[in-house]
């Protein structure tokens, strides 16, 4: 027996809303399917970019500690042979006084000064004792004396006490800007301002040749620019090269302040 | 308003849909996605279509209207088979869709060889379940490949979710026509008024999914 129009049509009803509500739940099922493979994919990145900085914390330390071990190596080890030959070169001399000893003493003493210059750009000292700012002020004043460049430091703010680790990152990141401001932008003077406020204010600007950020990066030179911008990462830092300018460079470095 | 009112009026509320899919895939053609091109392509066939079968309506008291109808549902298998072939540059994906186009094309002759009295069903209801695979398939490809973007603005998810709601709703209808059109004659009218509202949503969705493919600085 044939349905009726009203039997046909209700089961024409139920079986189109069958199969739209079978649609929906297969769009609905991708959606939510691929909203979570998403997810799970960026919680993935997320781990393995944790991870790497994990690892470079963790390789930036380990040159640290091994930077610490030389220079206390250099000092307390070379440093202390070399003086204990220069006593035994200057007994000599007063019991002999010639001048071939004389000129043993004087190589001596350059050695000596050598190895004190190596040991206390492992590892500044001062870092270790006074903190940053008297470490960055020691370098000027060094790199000051040691060549015709004007380093001229200035700080404004109070100090606020850093991390010991933060405070070595921070302090490589200076000495590497002052390094290559030295070495490459012929620049007569330098200058390295540091400004206490919310945040930790660097720079270091120089009136030399400048130099193309990009230019160092893609051509694979700027291996220094790089550990740089991984200190900068771990410390949470930004970190600007200004170059479009009249003369010279200007590297800034802000620093989050932890306490 | 009766059946055959509103059978018109849908009619016509279907056509329009045809043209809103047009205005949203023609424009700045050169620019477009492939599969968007293929959609103002499919849009321009069903104007053109719709417009011989009120030619036939009008002025020749329904000669050829059937045909008219049968071919253009060839005309869209194959539309939307091209189009899913120009949608991934899956190897795996596009050997499917050639081969289930070319199993259509068998499909459609051998009905109209062998079943011509039940042709207008069989052409119609092969013609879903094409759909269906490509749409489900085209689907699992999403899945598998989970592209970075959300899925929620890119334009084939759009053209797939019209399609496989359309042709799911559509599906029973299709199966059940040729009956229909030999016992219930006039009453037909209100099944197939729903079919054109549900083809109306149908162009309503591929018009959006043109909308996002157009050029971001016109939109």
């Amino acid at each position: 027996m044939e349905p009726s129009l009203s039997e046909f049509t209700i089961m024409f009803s139920i079986a189109t809303m069958g199969m739209v509500v079978l649609a929906l739940a297969i769009v609905f099922f991708v959606l939510f399917y691929q909203r979570k493979m998403l997810e799970a994919k960026l919680q993935q990145q997320k781990l393995e970019v944790e991870n790497q900085e994990k690892m470079l914390l963790a390789t930036l330390e380990s040159q640290e500690n091994e930077r610490q071990r030389l220079s206390r190596d250099l000092h307390d080890s070379i440093g202390l042979m070399l003086s204990t030959i220069r006593v035994i070169v200057h007994a000599r001399q007063e019991q002999q006084g010639n001048t071939a000893t004389d000129q043993l003493k004087t190589m001596i003493d350059d050695t000596i000064d050598s190895v004190r210059r190596i040991s206390r750009d492992l590892m500044p000292p001062s870092l270790q004792r006074f903190g940053f700012c008297q470490a960055v002020r020691d370098m000027c004043n060094q790199y000051a004396s040691l060549s015709q460049v004007r380093v001229e430091l200035n700080q404004t703010g109070l100090e606020v006490d850093q991390d010991k680790s933060r405070e070595i990152m921070l302090f490589r990141i200076v000495q590497e800007l002052v390094n290559n401001a030295l070495k490459h932008s012929n620049s007569p003077v330098i200058r390295v301002s540091i400004h206490w406020k919310e945040m930790l204010v660097i720079s270091v600007e120089d009136e030399g040749v400048g130099f193309n950020v990009h230019e160092k990066k893609n051509n694979g030179s700027g291996l220094g620019l790089f550990n740089m911008q991984n200190r900068a990462k771990i410390l949470g830092a930004t970190f600007e090269y200004e170059n479009q300018r009249e003369r010279g460079t200007l590297a800034t470095v802000c620093v989050p302040i932890f306490i | 308003m009766d059946a055959l009112e509103i059978f018109n009026f849908s009619r016509y509320l279907q056509w329009s849909g045809s043209v809103i899919i047009a205005v949203a895939c023609l424009p700045h053609f050169k620019t477009r996605g492939t599969p968007i091109k293929i959609l103002g392509v499919y849009a321009i066939t069903s104007i053109v279509f719709s417009l011989f079968q009120e030619i036939s309506v009008q002025v020749f008291a329904n000669v050829g209207i059937n045909n008219i109808g049968n071919a253009f549902v060839f005309l869209e298998a194959l539309l939307f088979g091209l189009l899913y072939l120009n949608a991934t540059k899956s190897r795996k994906f596009r050997n499917l869709v050639v081969v289930t186009i070319s199993l259509y094309c068998i499909v459609y002759l051998f009905a109209f060889l062998f079943f011509e009295h039940r042709s207008y069903s069989l052409i119609r209801t092969s013609r879903d379940l094409l759909m269906l695979l490509l749409a489900l398939t085209y689907f699992y490809y999403l899945i598998q490949k989970l592209p970075e973007e959300n899925l929620l603005r890119f334009p084939m998810f759009w053209i797939n979710v019209a399609v496989i709601f359309f042709f799911s709703g559509t599906f029973f209808l299709s199966f059940m026509v040729d009956y229909l059109v030999s016992v219930l004659k006039n009453d037909l009218a209100g099944f197939w008024a729903f079919r054109n509202v549900f083809r109306f949503s149908f162009c309503l969705v591929l018009a959006y999914s043109g909308w996002l493919d157009w050029p971001a600085k016109e939109r």
